[in-house]
């Protein structure tokens, strides 16, 4: 088995469990994106992975080798830093070199690796300056140039881009993932924006207080979530979440009040699945009432209230919208998505009203 | 009140500021270089002059004589050249000594969990409270026992630990972050290896502005080289000065006031040299 295996990972610190179970299986070359809300885990696994944390239990295997137990340095892994982590008094070059240096590779094979990974990230011409010299883009590529120039088995990625300008963000996300596909190693990269997951990832991991919610590719996961916590975290701006129930005769209903011998879900819709008018068929109506307008560019986001009282945002293009007035919007039944109100998993990609 | 004329009166608002500062750096130049100016005219009278009390502000230029007859070997006379070249070696010493030690010990402290750690920090805390002059006679009687007595080493030694100067480095490390030290160890550098290529670069202008305090600091010891050392040969500069004075009539009052001119010349270019860095040093950090 290659590539990077995490089995049943656990990381407690004192009494606080901060890892709960993580298996893992990443295919030599493969780009696993690591996303959750701040304070799930994601960045304990990293450094774990890393070897600057130990497991409280479980193991951690790189191309079938066991490292769970290994220095940092004899793990032949990178990693790129949040807040880049360049040494302030080493020159781009040095930075790059040093962890080449440490290792005693010959002179003229570090420059060689130094100058190539330079020019693939188009930082040749600044090798000479100091970080404090640098934009913070220019940085950020120094710091991935460190890691590329070490040629390693795996690449670990700490929200590398998050001290970045959206701007930036955008153009440096495609580089990055085109680098990655480029050079072929493996990777694991951590993130709490959702749309660097749903980029960069060939699968993503959704981890949720520890225990790792849900495991896919990025389309799957936006498709069909498994719990409301992915629900929630995947998709910009969030899917709606709406007390319901299902009745007797399997329709979703968001009215309130008696479930009857109906069965009561959370109803699931993305504010882009929603479309004005009324059903045809089977869809689920809205009374909806918007007060605000986000103009989001091509589409417009509308934020407002459903008849029931619940909170409720559509998706849609501009058109001018009578703000405060009551319109009618649908959703067809396939595209609902239904939770247990209780444990928040998933029923299913809709009720049996989609038949 | 137009643009102009605001400009113009925070102008004259800035000269006035200007002239008052400058009285001010003035007045206290003076205040500062008067003595000192004093001790000079009076190391060029004769010593006759100076008993009588007979000083004035002017110095005698043919008295500047002194100062090559001070520093020439002869023999017999005063050997301001030696006790100038062991101050000079002593204070070096001392400051690149308590340097190094209190460097390694910010290092343990700052990067370390070890058991005892806080309790090893404020054992260094404590000992802020506790100069030599405090600790004199026991720290006497280890020098002793290590038979350091009326040795260079006995001299130096005992003064080599700072802890002013290992909470100043434990301060810096503190302030490295976190991120850069787990970079350090992905790129493979060991303890040594961060500490010499990382910790060490990173900390060059606050041990430049510790060795110039440093520095000053074991010029002027003068109670423990006093104790430790008996020998005439291991006397320094400042044990020179006060073993020329003798009783009042028969003290050589302008030899003893060119010693005192010379004996501050070499930490006066040492703060000049370094002043650069020392500013450096205390205002500016490089992260």
């Amino acid at each position: 088995m290659a590539g990077l295996v995490l089995d049943q990972v656990r990381k407690s610190f004192g009494r606080t469990e901060v890892l709960r179970g993580i298996d893992l299986d990443v295919a030599p070359g493969e780009m696993v994106v690591v996303v959750g809300a701040s304070g799930c885990g994601k960045s304990t696994l990293l450094r774990l992975v890393a070897g600057l944390e130990q497991p409280s239990s479980g193991r951690i295997m790189l191309d079938g080798e066991d490292i769970t137990a290994r220095d940092p340095a004899a793990r032949d892994i990178a990693m790129v830093f949040q807040h880049y982590a360049l040494y302030p008094h080493m020159s781009v070059f040095d930075n790059m070199a040093y962890g080449l240096k440490v290792r005693r590779l010959p002179r003229a094979e570090i420059a060689a690796r130094v100058e190539e990974a330079a020019q693939m990230l188009h930082i040749s011409p600044l090798l000479g300056r100091k970080p404090r010299e640098l934009s913070g883009g220019q940085r950020q590529r120094v710091a991935i140039g460190r890691a590329v120039v070490r040629k390693p088995r795996l690449f670990l990625f700490d929200e590398p881009l998050s001290s970045l300008d959206a701007r930036l963000r955008t153009s440096m996300r495609a580089e990055i993932k085109r680098l990655q596909r480029r050079l072929g190693v493996t990777s694991l990269y951590v993130t709490h924006d959702q749309h660097e997951a749903m980029s960069l990832g060939d699968r993503i991991l959704v981890l949720n207080e520890g225990r790792p919610a849900q495991l896919g590719p990025p389309m799957e996961i936006y498709a069909r979530p498994a719990d409301t916590a992915v629900a929630e975290l995947i998709g910009d701006p969030p899917m709606n979440l709406l007390p319901g129930w299902l009745d007797a005769n399997g329709r979703v209903r968001l009215e309130t009040g008696d479930a009857g011998n109906g069965r009561s879900v959370l109803v699931g819709i993305r504010p882009e699945d929603v479309a004005g008018g009324r059903p045809d068929g089977d869809g689920l109506a809205l009374g909806f009432t918007p007060d605000t307008v986000e103009p989001m560019g091509a589409e417009v986001l509308l934020v407002g209230r459903l008849e029931t009282g619940a909170a409720f945002s559509v998706r849609t293009l501009p058109a001018s919208f009578a703000l405060g007035s009551r319109l009618d919007f649908h959703c067809p039944a396939q595209r609902l998505h239904l939770f247990d109100p209780g444990s928040g998993q998933r029923i299913g990609p809709a009720g049996p009203a989609a038949r | 009140m137009t643009g102009a004329d605001l400009r113009a009166r925070l102008r004259g608002n800035l000269v006035a500021g200007n002239l008052v500062a400058h009285a001010v750096l003035l007045m206290g130049t003076a205040l500062f270089l008067l003595p000192i100016w004093l001790v000079f005219v009076g190391s060029t009278l004769d010593s006759g002059a100076i008993n009588r009390g007979d000083i004035g502000l002017l110095p005698r230029l043919e008295g500047l004589a002194i100062y090559p007859r001070l520093l020439s070997p002869a023999p017999g006379g005063v050997p301001v050249w030696r006790m100038l070249a062991l101050s000079f070696a002593m204070a070096l010493a001392i400051a690149a000594g308590k340097i190094a030690v209190s460097l390694l010990s910010a290092y343990a402290v700052a990067f370390f969990r070890f058991p005892g750690r806080m309790l090893c920090f404020w054992l260094l805390f404590i000992t802020l409270m506790l100069p030599v002059e405090v600790r004199i006679i026991p720290t006497f009687a280890v020098v002793a026992d290590f038979g350091m007595v009326n040795t260079f080493a006995g001299l130096v030694l005992p003064l080599t630990a700072s802890a002013t100067a290992t909470l100043l480095f434990r301060q810096a490390f503190v302030l490295v972050p976190d991120e850069l030290v787990e970079a350090a160890r992905m790129d493979g550098a060991g303890p040594w290896r961060f500490l010499r290529d990382v910790l060490i670069p990173l900390s060059r202008t606050n041990m430049a502005a510790l060795f110039v305090i440093l520095f000053v600091y074991g010029w002027n010891q003068y109670l423990w080289p006093l104790v430790v050392a008996t020998d005439p040969r291991l006397d320094t500069i400042t044990v020179g000065i006060v073993r020329m004075i003798g009783p009042e009539s028969r003290t050589a009052w302008n030899e003893v006031m060119a010693t005192a001119i010379l004996a501050m010349l070499p930490p006066t270019l040492v703060v000049l040299a370094m002043l650069r860095w020392f500013v450096k040093g205390l205002t500016e950090s490089e992260r």
